[in-house]
């Protein structure tokens, strides 16, 4: 079946400007989204609790870097039992974080919800209102019947090939096709930490089972010193290097073990 | 002096680092897809031609990526096929939306 032809202004005044408008659309809503987040503030408690059970995830993660003594007082200083920072400050902030996972979290993830539903919505019934009823482009690989009530909607014509497709498609294409787009653009959605940190508050994190579940995990951490490969290394470097070698030769003999 | 004399291979994985490169690597490919849905459609390549020529771009600049890790991949990346697999379904929607647009603008006029 030979190809349609369509009409040239279709591709100035529909495709690109399509494309173009949603481009700028996520623009815009990348940038409102950043500055209705510069205002919030941030609670220091929270943060703080938060902030320690960051640093016993670290702890225990790199604890092979450590010493058993620089652990030990690591971990004393997480788990003991009267003073350590475990045992202490949930108490304080539980009520706290109850109260504040209610409003104010809640209002901040329906508003990051929103911008992200809205501009998407109002974008999509603008592409439905102004292009509707006629043939906008055609995709370059084979689709089957069942994508045709999906591609074509609003152009009655059972037999027209179900590769050539209304403007409604051509959104979602560029709703898929943008997001590669805006992460070349603008950057990953870095958030600092306060930001993280407020996220999980915001997901039900309850202070007490976390601190519960991570002084768990320290103290069932069975520690181990790694580096004590660093000081044979070290000995053999110095050898070398003590009977005259090249510092190059020195190094390669020494990592040759490993 | 320590009196293990075992030669463990020690493997020290900062995951930092390993994000920042999983980072870096997929805007790689999403470049990749831009460039070759673009190139794509300008030639008018149709159904397979044109995904055999996507998945053939993202093994050669998976090639390239591998070269410039001096080839050994592990040191940098957690695997060689996470390389080319996570960049190319991160460049395929992309792909597919410039080699439609460019299929049409040169093609359909």
């Amino acid at each position: 079946m030979s190809t349609l032809r369509l009409d040239s202004d279709i591709r100035n005044w529909v495709l690109i400007p399509i494309t173009v408008a949603m481009f700028f659309v996520g623009i815009v809503r990348h940038n409102i989204g950043k500055l209705m987040h510069r205002d919030r503030k941030v609670d220091l408690k929270a943060l703080r609790e938060a902030q320690a059970v960051i640093r016993a995830e670290r702890l225990r993660n790199n604890s092979g870097y450590l010493q058993s003594a620089g652990f030990r007082m690591r971990k004393h200083f997480f788990c003991a039992p009267e003073t350590g920072v475990f045992n202490q400050a949930a108490k304080k902030a539980n009520p706290q974080a109850q109260m504040l996972s209610d409003p104010t979290m809640m209002t901040s993830m329906l508003t990051k919800n929103l911008n992200f539903i809205v501009p998407n919505m109002l974008t999509a019934g603008w592409v439905n209102f102004f292009f509707t009823g006629f043939v906008v482009g055609k995709v370059p690989f084979p689709l089957t019947q069942r994508f045709r009530g999906m591609l074509q909607r609003g152009i009655e014509l059972q037999s027209l090939d179900v590769t050539y497709i209304s403007s409604l498609s051509w959104y979602f294409l560029n709703f898929f096709g943008l997001r590669g787009v805006f992460n070349l653009c603008l950057g990953e959605n870095t958030l600092d930490d306060t930001q993280a940190m407020q996220q999980q508050m915001a997901m039900g994190m309850n202070t007490e089972k976390a601190f519960a579940s991570v002084k768990e995990n320290l103290d069932m951490l069975d520690h181990e010193f790694v580096l004590y490969v660093a000081e044979r290394r070290a000995e053999r470097l110095l050898r070398r290097l003590v009977s005259g070698a090249a510092v190059g030769e020195a190094r390669a003999f020494a990592n040759a073990e490993f | 002096m320590s009196a293990q004399s075992a030669s463990k291979k020690l493997i020290v994985i900062d995951p930092e680092k390993v994000a920042n490169n999983a980072k870096v690597n997929g805007v790689v490919f999403q470049f990749l897809a831009i460039v070759a849905g673009i190139v794509c459609g300008c030639l008018g390549l149709t159904d397979l031609k044109g995904f055999a020529a996507f998945v053939a771009a993202n093994v050669a600049i998976g090639g390239a990526v591998v070269a410039k890790c001096g080839f050994k991949p592990s040191k940098y990346f957690v695997g060689i096929d996470k390389v080319i697999v996570d960049g190319a379904s991160l460049g395929f929607g992309t792909f597919v939306l410039f080699w439609t647009l460019f299929y049409n603008i040169c093609h359909l006029f």
